[in-house]
């Protein structure tokens, strides 16, 4: 941990009511329907949770993101391993990589609603095509750095295929598919936002694209507040599960505390 | 009997360019059973080829490998192999490195307790079994890639310059204890090396190769009794001999036995 850990917590959260504090002072010169006042934020916001509006969509929300995202890795950890161990496999899936990584989300999104209609089934596949292409990169990467020196031990003592997969491959990948997964989930959450705006009639996109027919910027800041909320208490639960995937790395908060 | 014996082997590389290059050519001997025996030869003229040949990992080209099981014939022969590098996971405690090889070599689960604390009270860490590897010291760590060679129970077992990487006083302080580990009897080993010293002082036979393409130059018997002192006088003068077989000769004054440190 760095040293100057001690300040960083009280130090960011100044930063945030400084943040709060030039929202207020922009909201007293501004039109209220234009720019809400933190305060009427809130209380929208105290609405639509008290309501339990909040928690039908979000949870529709989170169901699409869990099982996108939970496609895409099965998905991925399958194509870049075998890019890594088969050429011909790398020769014919690499350019689709490349292309699937540049293609913008949206047009996926459009692209989505198109073929599969008004139907849950859009913003999953939606997630799965955005996130495939880069969780794939990742696990090709982490797959061509495996440390042939173990795989040489697992043969010396003629570990079945099975055994050295499960204790030397994968726990090779699991530093590549956490930081793809990490940064595949906080591209979920926004990309189905945007699929759900154009192809669904519930969860948080829908929500949001509601209050936006409605011409109400309290009840969007609100939807967006409250769903960001969520997915950063998410990804603060992934990351302690990152650190506790990888607590044999030297540094570790785990390993710290027995350092020789 | 004869635990291992390499007959007429020869192993040819490729180089980037595609040109044949010739590494072992015709490479023969034998190690009785419950030897030590050293294998030195000059850096690259392709001992650890040798070594990767008999643990099955690189196949030759020509000639044959018998390695014999001393207790039974029935059971195949079980080969460790220390490397130069611990090669330890770290992704597990030290007891989950040893766990993983009793587990590929299908040892019954209910021995591997018994076994580990045996095995890492043989090399003086008991203490921590339940570090991961990179919590250890160099040293620690190649004393837990030994234990994880002894843990099978091998016939053989093969070690590439496992004390080459350390710095002089922990390589030290291990080899006294593989020289005390061994010294039982109680295994075959095959131990690869460059440095002339260490061979004097571990073991009962030394094959000693040329350069490439490699063959054998000398073979040597050491029958000095154990404990060896690593600077005692015996020790010295079979290094000396070795460095001789090697073909290193001149560069080093002929030191009177009674001269003084200056």
């Amino acid at each position: 941990m760095k040293p100057n850990s001690n300040i960083s917590l009280p130090v960011s959260g100044l930063s945030l009511l400084l943040g709060l504090a030039a929202w207020q002072v922009l909201a007293t010169h501004l039109s209220s329907l234009l720019f809400p006042s933190p305060r009427q934020v809130a209380t929208e916001l105290y609405v639509i949770l008290r309501q339990g509006q909040f928690l039908v969509h979000a949870a529709h929300t989170f169901i699409r993101i869990v099982l996108g995202f939970g496609s895409a890795l099965l998905i991925s950890v399958v194509l870049g391993l075998s890019m890594a161990r088969n050429g011909v496999a790398e020769a014919l899936l690499k350019p689709y990589v490349v292309i699937g990584l540049s293609i913008p989300s949206l047009a996926w999104a459009v692209i989505a609603v198109i073929w599969l209609g008004i139907s849950d089934l859009a913003p999953i596949f939606t997630i799965v095509v955005v996130l495939t292409p880069i969780i794939t990169s990742n696990v090709w990467e982490g797959a061509k750095a495996v440390d042939c020196g173990l795989l040489e031990m697992a043969a010396v003592y003629r570990a079945p295929p099975l055994l050295t997969v499960r204790e030397i491959i994968l726990p090779q990948l699991v530093p590549y598919l956490v930081s793809a997964a990490r940064y595949g989930f906080s591209l979920a959450w926004k990309v189905v936002v945007i699929a759900e705006m154009l192809g669904v009639n519930n969860g948080v996109g829908f929500a949001i694209n509601y209050a936006f027919n409605q011409f109400s910027m309290r009840g969007v800041l609100a939807w967006t507040a409250a769903f960001t909320a969520l997915m950063a208490v998410i990804e603060y639960l992934i990351g302690l599960g990152e650190n506790w995937l990888l607590r044999w790395r030297p540094g570790s908060r785990w390993s710290e505390a027995q350092q020789w | 009997m004869v635990a291992l014996e390499l007959v007429d082997i020869s192993k040819d590389y490729h180089d980037s360019s595609g040109r044949c290059v010739p590494v072992l050519k015709q490479l023969s001997f034998a190690v009785p059973a419950g030897a030590f025996c050293c294998v030195l030869g000059p850096s690259g003229c392709g001992k650890t080829t040798i070594l990767n040949i008999v643990a099955g990992l690189i196949s030759p080209d020509s000639g044959a490998v018998r390695v014999c099981s001393t207790s039974n014939t029935q059971e195949s022969a079980r080969i460790s192999y220390v490397f130069q590098q611990h090669r330890l996971l770290p992704w597990k405690t030290v007891e989950g490195n040893l766990e993983f090889v009793l587990r590929a070599t299908g040892v019954p689960a209910s021995e591997w307790h018994g076994r580990q604390r045996e095995c890492l009270a043989l090399v003086g860490l008991d203490q921590v079994r339940e570090q991961f590897p990179a919590t250890l010291s160099e040293g620690m760590r190649q004393r837990v890639a030994i234990a994880r060679s002894l843990v099978v129970r091998p016939t053989l077992l093969l070690m590439d310059e496992p004390l080459s990487h350390l710095d002089e006083l922990t390589a030290r302080a291990l080899r006294h204890d593989l020289a005390a580990l061994c010294y039982t009897g109680s295994y075959t080993v095959l131990f690869v090396t460059h440095n002339a010293a260490e061979a004097s002082y571990l073991a009962d036979q030394v094959v000693v190769l040329s350069n490439k393409p490699t063959c054998v130059r000398a073979e040597m018997r050491l029958d000095t009794s154990r404990p060896r002192d690593f600077e005692g006088y015996a020790t010295l003068r079979a290094q000396r001999e070795l460095l001789r077989l090697l073909g290193v000769t001149g560069g080093e004054p002929d030191v009177p036995k009674n001269s003084q440190m200056v």
